[in-house]
């Protein structure tokens, strides 16, 4: 356990490293540990593309075990969309394989001078020559990278033209349709010259009280099912809350401009699951297994096999978009993780694009000939392609949805949705749920910690049902300090190398499962210092590299009321700024947003004091 | 006789009925004065185990992971079971997190 592996693609040189105990239980893994190598290598003015930028794959000390779905794995870079510090999640079976290969961590530094990928088997790593991989979609590099090395027990983490095109929202792709994707980690991975991660291995994950740890797992697994997670997602997958977000009123519609979507029970999880009858496709030591394969049944694409797809995509190539056709939604999402984008910012920029088209702002000159208008899927699909390879108007729209607004101009700016930082949000319309809008916009790590989604488990009696209970919807003083909170929880998870759905149980019983793993005594108390520590060190990072209270705020499209739906007339517009105040104090912040010194000194980051200064 | 509308949505409706797609709609009569969490004890006194995913019969609460609505507005987990019903109010159980 802790052992790393430093790429250098400058010198094509690989070596290992030894993490001491003391960081490791500091900081645990995936998003924490890579927060701490960020902080510690990449000072102020490196910029996203600097091959002084590192680029960071981390499991957690529960990865590859038995534990619930530890088969995930954190991404942690400096991104493209908002030069500031990205922490973003994919799950599947890479996570396990890394650690079965003997490794913790992959830290990849400096900028290959040709096209490589990082081949990693039982403790040995090397650089291959990736020439014949370039252009592939990243399901065409996992399948040749598998017959070349002729292991089908084979992860691959990789880009796809989007990453190599640098498009700023390109994500990392592994395991078939399991995506990092926030802020363009892809596009790192791209200015690198690093096409593929490739891993296998046969080490067992050591653990320090088998009998002990196999019962506390399955006692996970027994609570498991009993939280919401549990509940809803092995029958009916993510989608399965598809209605009740527009009963709630934060279904993402057309780019904001509405939040009725009439044909939303087509796309619920009861009539996904009950028009396909796919075949379950689990990740690692997952018993929920919501993941589906599934064949697209009508359409040019018909027969095509695709993932189903999970409910923020989905929305991206359904409602937000103007489409009523399933068939079409899934192979939409399905092509975009292909060609390697986040579902995301697809979302707001395709929106974006389409609702200027309709309004006039921009026509088919702009488009390069192609109908942008509301539920156009081939339009739709044809702008995917030309983003990906920044052809045409995609390079104006691979910017992501701000930049794209402010060359569009006009009034673009105003329908654009995005936090200041420069990002979109997750695919869900937040001025229905302000829990939503506001802890995107106040996130230190692109979208935000597991937390915001998550079963708050002990913190629960504290902060009543927080995001889960929409009485609070619109509360400027509930939400603030839930997310606090809730941040703090959801940062720990994001640790530990498993899956947030799974993960929904007692915070004890995490730490029990972690102490079980390691030997360590370690406390439900202790965990929720872990989370808030590696949020303090993001937020310090990104101080480091320029951020301001400013790139805590959201865009003119976000501050609006929307004009139908629960939320018909509410605005956090006029509210976010005494939001922003009561967050920073909760967390034992200044008004600027910086972490007080005697907050660092709790959590054990005295040395980030002196360049807070 | 007064009445009201309970709409249940899939999964939560699952184990109440053998529909899969769709949500449940069922039209119940109440009694004067009844609340909620009466009317849905008097459901459940049929088969505790099938509303058991909606509310815990001990604690008098709707589970946490369920969202209810009422007549369009959303209730607080822990006053939903005490709200008094009325002729042809509308009472929607939902499931719900975000993200995915």
């Amino acid at each position: 356990m802790g052992k790393v592996l430093r790429v250098d693609l400058a010198k094509e040189r690989v070596t290992e490293e030894k993490l001491d105990e003391a960081t490791l239980r500091s900081f645990i893994g995936g998003s924490g540990l890579g927060a701490k190598i960020m902080y510690d290598e990449v000072p102020g003015g490196i910029e996203w593309s600097d091959p002084g930028n590192r680029l960071i794959w981390a499991t957690g000390v529960l990865g590859g075990t038995r534990a619930p779905a530890s088969g995930t794995y954190a991404v942690v870079t400096k991104g493209p969309l908002t030069n500031f510090l990205t922490a973003t999640h994919a799950n599947g079976f890479f996570g396990a394989r890394l650690k079965f290969a003997g490794y913790d961590a992959v830290i990849v530094q400096g900028a290959a001078k040709r096209w490589v990928y990082l081949y990693i088997h039982d403790g040995v790593a090397e650089l291959r020559d990736a020439a014949h991989l370039l252009g592939r979609d990243t399901w065409e590099t996992e399948d040749m990278l598998k017959k070349e090395i002729g292991e089908r027990q084979l992860s691959v983490s990789c880009i796809g033209p989007a990453g190599e095109n640098l498009v700023k929202y390109a994500a990392i792709c592994s395991d078939r349709g399991h995506v990092a994707s926030t802020n363009g980690c892809g596009a790192v991975m791209g200015s690198k010259k690093l096409k593929a991660i490739a891993v296998h291995g046969k080490a067992a994950v050591p653990i320090n009280d088998k009998r002990r740890f196999t019962a506390l797992v399955k006692e996970w697994w027994d609570l498991s099912y009993a939280t919401m997670f549990g509940m809803l997602i092995p029958s009916m997958g993510t989608c399965g809350y598809f209605s009740a977000s527009h009963e709630l009123g934060f279904l993402a519609v057309k780019n904001f401009t509405a939040n009725v979507f009439p044909d939303h029970p087509k796309f619920n999880g009861d009539n996904v699951r009950a028009y396909y009858k796919g075949k379950p496709r689990p990740c690692y030591a997952c018993r929920f297994a919501h993941c589906h394969e599934i064949e697209i049944k009508s359409g040019p694409h018909k027969g095509e096999i695709v993932e189903e797809a999970e409910y923020e995509p989905v929305t991206a190539f359904s409602s937000m978009i103007g489409n009523s056709d399933l068939d079409a939604a899934e192979w939409l999402a399905n092509l975009n993780d292909r060609l390697g984008m986040d579902a995301k910012e697809q979302a707001f920029v395709i929106g974006l694009a389409i609702e200027c088209y309709e309004k006039g702002l921009i026509t088919k000159k702009d488009t390069d000939g192609v109908e942008l208008t509301w539920g156009n899927v081939e339009a739709v699909e044809t702008t995917l392609h030309k983003i990906a390879r920044r052809n045409g108007f995609g390079d104006v729209l691979a910017e992501g949805v701000m930049r794209a607004a402010q060359k569009i101009g006009g009034d673009a700016p105003k329908f654009a949705v995005y936090t200041h930082k420069g990002i979109a949000p997750h695919v869900l319309d937040g001025r229905g749920m302000w829990f939503i809008a506001f802890s995107f916009a106040l996130s230190d790590m692109g979208s935000a910690p597991a937390g915001d989604m998550g079963d708050l488990g002990d913190l629960m009696p504290t902060v009543g049902a927080g995001f889960m209970d929409p009485s609070t919807a619109f509360s400027a003083e509930v939400v603030p300090k839930n997310f606090a909170l809730i941040g703090r929880r959801g940062q720990f998870i994001d640790c530990l190398g498993v899956c947030m759905f799974a993960s929904g149980v007692q915070l004890k019983h995490v730490a029990d499962t972690v102490s079980a793993a390691t030997g360590w005594d370690f406390t439900w108390r202790e965990a929720v210092d872990v989370g808030e520590r590696g949020l303090n060190l993001m937020r310090a990072f990104n101080i480091r590299h320029g951020h301001t209270r400013e790139d805590n705020s959201i865009s003119p499209r976000i501050a609006e009321a929307p004009h139908e739906g629960p939320a018909k007339g509410i605005s956090i517009g006029p509210k976010f700024d005494k939001m922003v105040d009561d967050y920073y104090e909760a967390m034992d912040w200044d008004k600027a947003g910086r972490p007080l010194p005697d907050t660092l000194k709790r959590l054990g980051l005295e040395y980030v004091i002196k360049d807070l200064k | 006789m007064a009445k009201v509308v309970l709409k249940i949505y899939p999964p939560l409706s699952y184990k109440i009925s053998s529909k899969r797609v769709g949500a449940l709609i069922l039209e119940q009569e109440i009694c004067q004065r009844e609340t909620l969490g009466d009317l849905l004890a008097r459901l459940a006194s049929g088969d505790s185990e099938a509303w058991a995913v909606l509310f815990d019969v001990q604690t008098r609460q709707i589970k946490p992971y369920v969202v209810t609505v009422f007549n369009g507005v959303a209730l607080p987990v822990r006053e939903a079971f005490e709200t008094r019903l009325s002729d042809g109010d509308k009472i929607t159980f939902l499931p719900v997190y975000g993200g995915g």
